[in-house]
């Protein structure tokens, strides 16, 4: 698969207005004088994303993915370095260049609030002079892919918002773009709304082969959706690549997870590393290439009151926390 | 120019659109309207007032003031109704970051805000213009030949360009600056002084009302050409509107360079 995005030695540093003291007497200071200090965002990174994938950019609060996805969707200027998408540099070639992508911005909707999702989508349509049979067309496949025939019929204040999240990313998708960049997408949604979600950037992937570019905070979306995985940490990248690399690369190891019959405290213990997230539960990770997990178990079930046990590969999360301790 | 047609047709769905939102609520369109309608009349009014209580305006006729106050109208109709929602609209889209959505549409930036203005609010403003206009003209026997029409016309284009040159330095700033309100009340302060004409003003004053900021190309310049007696300050006056929309397209271009979005 060839890339559809190229990114190389990208950097973005802000300015930003930094007051050392709080207090009105700060405020007024800061009225006539001003500390700025310089953060960059985003580090030297260099990001490559294949034609026809889902590829996931996870990372905390700052860690600079939606900075990443604002330069390369052409919002905001590279302080340095240089991004190809589809043969095009999204800010020297804009205009053009935003007639190939759709962008879902989470937090910054383009559904008029007063109308009926319906009306954006005409004045869409307009912008984009979309070729009025293509505009039926597209409408009415991602009308019955979303199943929201009666929803882009009502005013977009009525709604919930799952049902204006799918009249969001309907709107991106009118006028036929090679890749979609999804900004934190099932942000706020509840576990049904994000499974559906989930469900139709699969077949939208699939079957009309549109690349997405996705951040997110939720895990589930990486494991669900992504083909290919970039997190972020502090401006830099600390792991790109495919999920199933990812997924390797700790697979071996194993979480064993215990209910115990009585409240536990530390010194009880007798040395296990284990976490314990309440006095019943204990979590502990082991590596079965160095450790026998029988005898491990064994020495458990002897010395401590065990209820329930329960072992299973180590998930995502447990996952992401080794690579952002390892980076720090 | 590419893009001219293209924004002219989207301008008019956008324009489509803020007309079906303000019939999603018909009353308060209906009072709107008509409460512009009505009260656009007082300015004039009050105009008179002052015209009749003091010593009036120098060179002034009252029926020539009167056709001043009503192309006043008419302009602030014009504008108010084809860029009026702007102010409000870089102000949501300077505080939370919107412009980004401005950025991802396959035209300038600066176009694309043009046809975001459409406030039918000011149509009550511009109805009561034209009307007064033509009452003022036929009432007081105005003898308005064909070139003091097309250089009417062509002032009143010059003062629309000189208000969108203002709109983009506000924007401007806006953006900059990310919270100012209080600008808009400067904006409108400027946009006030039009209410007088030039020989209102005296020296220096005079000089920045017809040149340096030529608040005279909204108004006193049309007014002039449609009384036929405009003189060379107005092809100054004229000049330095071009030069001032070509400076606020570059400082636009500029600022758009720098934008740095909101938040995550």
């Amino acid at each position: 698969m060839e890339n559809i995005i190229s990114a190389k030695g990208l950097t973005k540093e802000f300015k930003v207005h930094h007051r050392q003291k709080e207090g009105l007497m700060a405020s007024f200071k800061s009225l006539y004088k001003r500390e700025f200090k310089n953060i960059t965002a985003v580090n030297n990174i260099d990001f490559h994303v294949k034609e026809g994938n889902i590829h996931g950019l996870i990372g905390s609060n700052g860690s600079g993915k939606s900075t990443t996805i604002k330069m390369l969707s052409g919002i905001l200027l590279p302080t340095s370095g240089s991004i190809n998408v589809m043969g095009l540099s999204p800010w020297k070639n804009r205009t053009q260049y935003v007639k190939n992508i759709g962008v879902l911005l989470g937090q910054k909707g383009q559904l008029n609030w007063e109308l009926p999702a319906l009306e954006t989508y005409h004045l869409q349509k307009h912008i984009y002079k979309i070729k009025e049979s293509n505009f039926r067309n597209n409408l009415e496949y991602y009308i019955d892919v979303f199943n929201i025939d009666d929803i882009v019929r009502k005013p977009v204040r009525n709604l919930s918002l799952g049902e204006r999240m799918k009249c969001e990313f309907l709107c991106a998708l009118l006028h036929e773009p090679k890749l979609i960049f999804l900004d934190e997408p099932t942000i706020g949604l509840d576990v049904t709304s994000k499974d559906t979600l989930r469900k139709i950037i699969k077949k939208i992937n699939k079957e009309k082969g549109i690349t997405f570019v996705l951040t997110t905070h939720d895990l589930d979306d990486v494991e669900n959706l992504c083909h290919e995985i970039t997190i972020m940490n502090r401006g830099n990248i600390i792991f790109n690549d495919s999920f199933d690399k990812l997924s390797q690369h700790f697979s071996q190891k194993k979480t064993i997870r215990l209910k115990f019959l009585e409240p536990i405290t530390k010194n009880q213990l007798n040395g296990f590393s284990m976490y314990l997230p309440d006095a019943y539960t204990g979590i502990i990770e082991v590596d079965p290439q160095k450790t026998d997990i029988g005898l491990q178990v064994k020495s458990i079930l002897e010395h401590l009151p065990v209820k329930d046990i329960d072992i299973k590969p180590i998930d995502l999360e447990s996952v992401v926390r080794e690579i952002y301790k390892q980076d720090n | 120019m590419v893009y001219i047609k293209d924004l002219l047709l989207i301008f008019y769905y956008e324009m489509k659109l803020s007309l079906a939102k303000a019939v999603e609520f018909r009353s308060d369109f209906l009072f709107g309207m008509l409460s512009d309608l009505v009260f656009s009349f007082f300015a004039p009014i009050f105009q008179l007032l002052i015209y009749t209580k003091t010593n009036g305006y120098p060179g002034w006729s009252l029926d020539q003031l009167l056709l001043y106050q009503a192309i006043l109208l008419t302009w602030q109709g014009t504008v108010n109704t084809l860029f009026g929602g702007i102010p409000y609209y870089i102000g949501i889209v300077a505080k939370y970051g919107l412009f980004d959505r401005l950025l991802l549409t396959p035209y300038p930036t600066l176009g694309l805000l043009l046809t975001r203005g459409f406030n039918q609010k000011s149509l009550g403003t511009l109805l009561a213009g034209l009307i007064g206009m033509i009452i003022i003209i036929y009432k007081y026997n105005f003898n308005i030949s064909l070139i003091n029409l097309i250089l009417f016309l062509f002032y009143f284009g010059i003062a629309t360009i000189f208000y969108v040159s203002m709109l983009i330095l506000y924007s401007i700033i806006n953006l900059k600056l990310i919270y100012a309100d209080r600008l808009r009340s400067i904006f409108d302060n400027i946009i006030f002084l039009s209410n007088f004409p030039a020989e209102v003003f005296s020296g220096g004053l005079r000089v920045v009302y017809l040149f340096v900021i030529p608040i005279a190309a909204w108004v006193y310049f049309p007014t002039q050409a449609l009384l036929g007696r405009l003189n060379n300050y107005s092809i100054y006056g004229a000049i330095s509107t071009i030069i001032i929309l070509w400076l606020s397209v570059k400082l636009w271009i500029y600022q758009t360079k720098k934008y740095t979005s909101a938040g995550g």
